[in-house]
């Protein structure tokens, strides 16, 4: 199967005094039509300026694209005329984030909102949009979605708002979804609601979707693969079932056992296994593998010489020492 | 005659703020809080758990006296908190602290951590200059911080840092009790993990009360010996770890655990999908808090408000149907 989207050598970052800090070093993933990937990692480690360039969507300046390709089926993102871009976004690819207050316009109503981008990327006509921005509403499951079109972001819900973030965002049937924490800021119930509609949403429409989040619950429900990023590297990347019952990378097996979970925890209070330290500091890190400090399994050579990322068995990847 | 005596007494708690958007000529009023009773003994963990905008926080602050209540009671160390003189009340927050989520927000950022570890016992008269520098020394320690960051300002650390810099200032004076307020939920999971830790050790070493808000049940089930589900200013269920979470017995404790979401490979609950959101504006309910949004409701929810019964030793229940 050809790649939806396909990523290669990524480089993202900005100038600093002279020399070229980087927070994204050198990515290189694929995302195939109707699955959902995932990527996962904590604060800091590029997840989001990995997507945002995706959509030549970067903070610029300061941040911009250093080197490496973005294809999504044979067209060249990052050298794609701005017109042509724009037919792109919001159409075939389409972006919700984390803070739905911010990605919708204060001003105007959702209403106004949806139909604007519908009227934008296809020949309908105002009422059709109309139509059809109802139509939206309704799958994204808001209930008297007649009546909402006609509400101010600010009088939702934060769920509610995230379900319009998305109404928009599916407008245009996109076939690829990206989507950046979008449901961290929410409850969990609501959380599930949303999940369980973007799972329905891409089996209905064969969408495939870029699943950003640090929760690795969540990457469980919604991911058929997931890629796990450390200090601006993939350090592994599979299928669920293979990352979640044979992790390879020590940072991944860290994360999996540090995470509070409902099931061990009932019958007695028990400490949490911890992975020391800290991620490092933008533009300080350490020589070698740069999880090397705060892995429990380092070796000498560990602290000198950077793994490279490698497939260990079908579709999973790590970069770790310890499996050469 | 001794008897066994609770640190911390509420009582029917309420607390209602002027609702912001009001419909018609009623000035509406938000109730926050409805009538919250609970205690908590000495050394012991009491889970606060519930949906944004369910009233975590306003428990919180009103055990603190930072925001007066309109009705109820709370006594602490056997003192009626609501009517103790200023003088007595400022001695005892010595013995009660709070960690908020955000620490930076608290931290004042024109001191170095030295300075704004001192405070507190500048504050409170306690040792000479050079007795508190050998405090600040032993709570750096305690909280796994180094010596070195003394002369630092709160920028310079990381979240995980911040939080154990807000740790240190609360347990500062020896407090029996400590309202930690969303305190790991600004945190990435493997920092997470560090700080939970080092508030179970300090729990275990200090004798810590800890009144611990968070809406994570999976973080709650790991550090509370007792929980407590409020749902739009009502708790709607309360009972030790074991009963809430092995079982629970209310339909919304039920759908917030069965929301968690599962790593792969652990047994799945059977998800129970709740519609709509808590909604924000309410009255005085004179029905059960969770109607709208009940997957078993029965025409009695709709009439009277279930009390908070015990259906076995120390669990609670709020519900017409489970209790
Ligand atoms: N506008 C900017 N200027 C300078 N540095 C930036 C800017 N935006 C991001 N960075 C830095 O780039 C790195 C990667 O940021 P990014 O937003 O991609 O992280 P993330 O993985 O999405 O984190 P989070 O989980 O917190 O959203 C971080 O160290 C961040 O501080
Ligand atoms: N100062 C205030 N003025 C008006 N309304 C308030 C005030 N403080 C709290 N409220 C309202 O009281 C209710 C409970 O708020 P509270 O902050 O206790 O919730 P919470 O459970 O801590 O939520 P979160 O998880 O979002 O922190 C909410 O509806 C809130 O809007
Ligand atoms: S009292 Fe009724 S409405 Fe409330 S939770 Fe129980 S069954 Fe549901
Ligand atoms: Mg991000
Ligand atoms: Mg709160």
């Amino acid at each position: 199967m050809h790649p939806l989207l396909e990523v290669k050598g990524l480089k993202v970052g900005f100038r600093f005094q002279n020399e070229t800090r980087l927070a994204v070093k050198g990515i290189s993933y694929q995302v195939f039509p109707g699955e959902t990937l995932a990527i996962v990692g904590e604060s800091g480690c590029g997840k989001s300026l990995s997507a945002l360039s995706i959509l030549r969507l970067l903070p610029y300046p300061p941040i911009e694209v250093f080197e490496g390709t973005i294809k999504f089926k044979s067209l060249d993102i990052l050298k794609m005329h701005r017109d042509a871009l724009n037919q792109i976004r919001g159409k075939a690819i389409s972006m919700v984030f984390q803070d739905p207050m911010t990605s919708l316009n204060p001003t105007y109503t959702i209403g106004n909102q949806i139909e604007e981008s519908i009227l934008r990327h296809t020949t309908l006509l105002k009422t059709e949009a109309r139509k059809k921005a109802i139509d939206l509403l309704e799958q994204v499951e808001i209930p008297s979605a007649q009546e909402k079109l006609y509400a101010y972001p600010h009088q939702l819900s934060g769920g509610m708002r995230q379900r319009a973030l998305i109404a928009i965002a599916l407008s245009c049937e996109p076939e690829l979804l990206i989507a950046d924490e979008p449901t961290t800021a929410l409850d969990v119930l609501i959380q599930a609601q949303i999940l369980e509609l973007l799972q329905k949403l891409k089996d209905d429409r064969s969408m495939s979707i870029l699943f950003i989040t640090h929760d690795l619950g969540v990457v469980s429900e919604i991911a058929q693969r997931v890629l796990v990023m450390y200090a601006g590297e993939i350090v592994e990347m599979g299928p669920v079932q293979n990352l979640f019952k044979e992790p390879l990378h020590p940072y991944t097996k860290g994360l999996i056992n540090s995470v509070p979970t409902l099931k061990n925890s009932t019958r007695r209070k028990s400490r949490l296994s911890e992975i020391p330290g800290q991620v490092p500091a933008l533009g300080d890190s350490p020589g070698g593998c740069s999880f090397h400090p705060r892995c429990p399994e380092a070796i000498d050579k560990c602290k000198t010489d950077a793994p490279p990322l490698k497939e260990y068995s079908p579709g999973h990847q790590a970069r770790c020492w310890l499996y050469e | 005659m001794a008897t066994i005596q609770n640190l911390l007494e509420v009582k029917d708690l309420t607390k209602t703020f002027p609702a912001k958007e009001g419909f018609g000529t009623f000035k509406q009023r938000v109730y926050a809080l409805n009538g919250v009773s609970f205690v908590m003994k000495e050394g012991e963990t009491l889970g606060l758990v519930g949906e944004s905008g369910s009233g975590k926080s306003t428990v919180g602050r009103l055990i603190l006296r930072l925001l007066e209540p309109d009705s109820g009671q709370i006594q602490f160390a056997g003192k009626n908190l609501l009517q103790v003189p200023p003088n007595e009340m400022r001695s005892l927050r010595k013995s009660m602290q709070i960690i908020f989520q955000d620490p930076f927000a608290s931290l004042n950022p024109k001191k170095t951590i030295e300075q704004i570890l001192e405070e507190p016992f500048i504050i409170h008269k306690i040792g000479d200059k050079k007795e508190r520098k050998e405090r600040v020394a032993t709570l750096l320690q305690k909280v796994g911080l180094r010596q070195e960051h003394r002369t630092q300002y709160p920028h310079e650390f990381s979240g995980g840092q911040r939080q154990r810099i807000g740790i240190a200032r609360a347990i500062a004076l020896n407090p029996k009790f400590i309202i930690a307020d969303e305190p790991v939920s600004a945190l990435d999971v493997s920092v997470r993990a560090q700080i939970l830790n080092l508030l179970q050790d300090l729990q275990n070493d200090l004798g810590i009360s800890f009144l611990f808000i968070s809406h994570d049940m999976s973080v709650v089930s790991h550090f509370c010996d007792r929980v407590a589900v409020l749902y739009l200013g009502k708790i709607i269920e309360m009972g030790n770890r074991q009963a809430i979470f092995e079982r629970p017995a209310h339909p919304y404790t039920e759908a917030l655990l069965s929301a968690v979401p599962q790593m792969y490979g652990e047994t799945k609950k059977r998800r129970i999908l709740i519609k709509g959101d808590i909604s924000n504006l309410r009255e005085a309910p004179g029905t059960c808090v969770f109607k709208n949004r009940c997957p078993i409701k029965e025409p009695v929810c709709d009439q009277e408000m279930p009390e908070l019964k015990e259906i076995t030793p120390g669990h609670f229940v709020a519900c017409h149907l489970r209790s």
